[in-house]
């Protein structure tokens, strides 16, 4: 029965990832950010094994939001659902998504969504950012120790 | 070599269908609803959460990507007798993406209650973070979006606005979506218009136009 769940589980991760594998998507693991100041570079650490990069008990890097951007590169213009991958122990932090026109005349976002504590990885999806003229679209979090981003995926 | 290849590809491609037949099946239950044995070692349940977990996040991304299949094959009509043909379209610049929200917002009703209250709200609040020579115009709520109209003396003021009312996390307005996008540009000063998602609701999304 347990051999079966776990053939039946992984079949089905296949299956799903072959029908998902002509779609337009791209991904990026979240460690490929930077902290939205430079002084808060060191409140950040990188797990290896996942590619994860989460915040950590450097000193003064608790008790207070951390500010950590991750730039996105999309081939075309238009609305952007955009999903992070994250594991939080706390409902503080939260995220959004952002664009920006090359001129500075148009500005896009959605609203900040916030963390679940869930013990395990887990999506958030941000619909609000649009990619017009060529301009720029943007991850923008949060975040409140403790609480790691794994991975960004969004539609090109 | 080569033929072990080859098994391996047609062992993928076997599970791909079986997996599409068994999710055909079974569309109303969720992976989360397999619970393992009682006598599970910790392991397994371990790996049952994060295949959970992947599969949740799969099922999140392929509706998403049907929604998306769908919307273009509504939004591209094959031409004519040949339905090979298909009408060029292009993605809306910002003044066009502005005029397809526009249309949107004209084509909503008023929600007699939320209106009024997120007019208030709205004038409160972005007077509040109104940068100085900014000027607040007119602000209308209907029933999931607010229309607000700004004056600025420059661009540099508009994106001052943006900044301290639209996307500052301490700003004063509700957690919502928005679009801002300048009108107009000149010697005068700069006009612009926002809108605003109520709580909760999205932006509408670019639709793609015909070339």
């Amino acid at each position: 029965m347990k051999r079966t769940l776990g053939y039946v589980a992984v079949a089905a991760l296949l299956g799903m990832t072959a029908a998902l594998g002509t779609a337009a998507a791209r991904s990026i693991p979240a460690f490929s950010g930077r902290a939205g100041t430079g002084a808060d570079d060191t409140c950040f650490t990188i797990n290896p094994d996942i590619g994860s990069i989460g915040t950590n008990t450097n000193p003064g890097c608790t008790g207070r939001f951390i500010r950590y951007l991750i730039g996105l590169h999309a081939d075309s213009n238009g609305s952007k659902s955009i999903q992070v991958e994250y594991n939080s122990n706390n409902t503080a932090s939260q995220c959004r998504s952002v664009g920006i026109s090359r001129t500075g005349t148009n500005f896009t976002s959605s609203g900040f969504v916030q963390t679940l504590i869930l013990g395990h990885p887990v999506t958030m999806v941000l619909n609000g950012a649009t990619q017009v003229s060529q301009g720029i679209i943007y991850v923008d979090c949060q975040l409140f120790n403790p609480v790691s981003l794994i991975q960004v995926d969004w539609n090109n | 070599m080569s033929t072990r290849r080859g098994a391996i590809a047609l062992a993928v491609i076997v599970s791909a269908i079986s997996a599409g037949a068994f999710w055909s099946q079974r569309s109303k239950r969720t992976p989360a609803a397999v619970e393992p044995a009682e006598d599970a070692s910790d392991d397994l349940r371990d790996e049952v959460r994060r295949l959970r977990s992947q599969v949740a996040r799969l099922e999140g991304a392929s509706a998403w990507q049907a929604a998306v299949a769908g919307q273009k094959t509504e939004e591209t009509p094959k031409t004519g007798d040949n339905p090979a043909v298909v009408p060029k379209e292009h993605m809306p610049d910002e003044l066009e993406y502005e005029t397809q929200l526009e249309q949107k917002f004209q084509a909503e009703a008023h929600d007699p209650r939320w209106s009024r209250e997120a007019n208030g709200e709205a004038t409160r609040a972005l007077t509040t973070d109104l940068p100085k020579g900014s000027r607040l115009g007119a602000v209308d709520c209907r029933s999931r979006l607010c229309r607000v109209e700004t004056s600025h003396e420059t661009l540099q003021a508009f994106q001052t606005f943006v900044q301290a009312a639209l996307l500052n996390p301490d700003k004063k307005l509700w957690n919502g979506p928005f679009s801002a996008q300048v009108l107009t540009q000149s010697a005068s000063g700069v006009t612009a218009v926002t809108f605003i998602a109520r709580q909760g609701e999205s932006i509408p999304a670019t639709e793609a136009i015909p070339d």
